[in-house]
């Protein structure tokens, strides 16, 4: 690329690093406040500088956002700007209130954390009483008419349930389902035994797609998320994947005003700091979000160099690469590199569904 | 000039590489009500943007004055739109061009 000419189409923006919760999964090991997050008259000074870099929708994260006493003045001051505002939540907070409030700040799409039937629900995020919660938050969401969205990290403990959280969801009236694979980040690093195996993250490929046509035909939708494929029959999303849109299309926004590529990569990434200079500036440094914007295939690790698909992939989802290998363009969480890795172990029916050739 | 720029609006095309939206963020809620960015997009500018653009090509076409070589380009590509009555429609390239030229200067 010469000159760079792509935007911050979405954005994620963590409100707040503050959470009620302490889930032992947890990729940005949320639960204090950052030391310095940004002040409301900040946060919407940031807000002004976004119509010029033609953002078209921002996500608040945390943390919890619906901790902090701004989220409704951001959500206004974004929604008057034109940009669509979504909330992720965790649903502890939620009542009808809250979500009359969500509803009129502007807020158009909400989404909630769910993984797993309850008593999985409430030991991964040590809270006792959380998944009877979050039902409750579904019913506030939904009675609002705003657009809900289910989103379940799938970990080796609760791989198992998602065919009961299948059979769930529309019953309570979800109509979206995002299914992702924990990343091996923050706090989910200390409990290993979370992470998946690569028969796991086969598993969790097999279970998209056969449910999604199930959902589909029922009239709602589930998909992957980004670290979930690539390029096999699994890899079931809509638009082929060409590559981490993290400093492409995409970026974060901490809690201090902080800019990164994606807010599940560690804090070492960070480009640049709003307290210091223009978002605009930070976005456009010649300099900025190298590893995507300058990829070269000699920067392919071990999981990727010799893929056929690496040209178009570049190393799968950034986060999951430096998660999984402290290095980036070096996914080893891929549908298409795990059956070449395994192509010799793999049953033929299996072999077929991976689309790998057996010679 | 045939045609006049919209007051306050721009119309400007996405770059080709990132249509359509291939990503699907995690922790991030899914894209069901994401804008297509395979349409053309009304893009709202400040009256400083509006007034570089029409000055320098109003410039451009009455009196054969040269922009500034930072916006050259851009001029050139809008002069030559509007004197064909053609909607003039911004790259994002131009865009940044022009924007940057603002707060440069």
């Amino acid at each position: 690329m010469d000159q760079f000419d792509g935007f911050p189409v979405v954005i994620g923006w963590e409100l707040t690093l503050t959470c009620d919760l302490h889930c032992r999964h947890c990729a940005s090991s949320a639960r204090l406040a950052r030391p310095n997050e940004l002040t409301s008259r900040e946060a919407l000074e940031v807000c002004y500088q976004l119509p010029d870099l033609l953002v078209q929708e921002v996500d608040f994260t945390g943390g919890e956002p619906l901790l902090t006493y701004h989220w409704e003045s951001i959500a206004s001051r974004l929604t008057h700007y034109g940009i669509d505002v979504q909330i992720l939540t965790n649903g502890s907070s939620m009542n009808p209130s809250i979500a009359r409030r969500i509803r009129d700040s502007g807020i158009v799409a909400v989404g909630i954390s769910l993984d797993g039937l309850a008593p999985s629900h409430d030991r991964l995020r040590a809270c006792p009483g959380l998944f009877r919660r979050v039902l409750q938050a579904v019913e506030c969401v939904l009675k609002e008419g705003l657009h809900l969205t289910v989103i379940t990290t799938v970990h080796s403990g609760n791989l198992g349930e998602l065919p009961s959280l299948f059979d769930l969801l529309p019953k309570i009236g979800i109509r979206n389902w995002q299914i992702q694979p924990i990343f091996p980040l923050g706090r989910s690093r200390h409990g290993p035994d979370l992470l998946l195996s690569e028969a796991n993250y086969i598993k969790l490929g097999d279970f998209i797609l056969k449910h999604q046509p199930r959902a589909k035909q029922a009239g709602w939708d589930l998909g992957p998320a980004d670290p979930c494929g690539y390029f096999t029959e699994l890899d079931t999303r809509n638009t082929a994947w060409r590559g981490c849109p993290a400093g492409l299309a995409t970026c974060g926004i901490t809690s201090d005003g902080r800019i990164k590529g994606c807010l599940s990569m560690p804090d070492q990434y960070i480009e640049g700091d709003l307290r210091r200079k223009s978002f605009w500036d930070i976005w456009f440094d010649p300099e900025a979000f190298s590893y995507r914007r300058r990829f070269a295939p000699d920067q392919l690790g071990p999981s990727c160099r010799l893929c056929e698909k690496a040209q178009i992939c570049q190393g799968g989802c950034s986060a999951m690469s430096i998660g999984s290998t402290g290095s980036f363009h070096n996914d080893p969480y891929c549908f298409y590199g795990i059956s070449k890795r395994n192509q010799s172990s793999l049953s033929g029916n299996r072999r077929a569904l991976l689309n790998v050739s057996s010679s | 000039m045939s045609r006049e720029f919209g007051k306050n609006n721009i119309l400007l095309r996405w770059p080709d590489w990132m249509k359509p939206p291939w990503w699907r963020v995690a922790y991030l809620i899914p894209p069901f009500l994401r804008k297509d960015l395979s349409e053309l997009v009304q893009v709202p500018v400040g009256e400083k943007f509006q007034n570089v653009i029409e000055e320098h090509t109003r410039a451009f076409i009455e009196k054969g004055v040269e922009p500034p070589k930072e916006i050259a380009g851009v001029i050139y590509n809008i002069a030559d739109d509007l004197q064909h009555g053609r909607e003039a429609i911004l790259r994002t390239g131009d865009y940044i061009a022009i924007q940057t030229f603002i707060k440069r200067t």
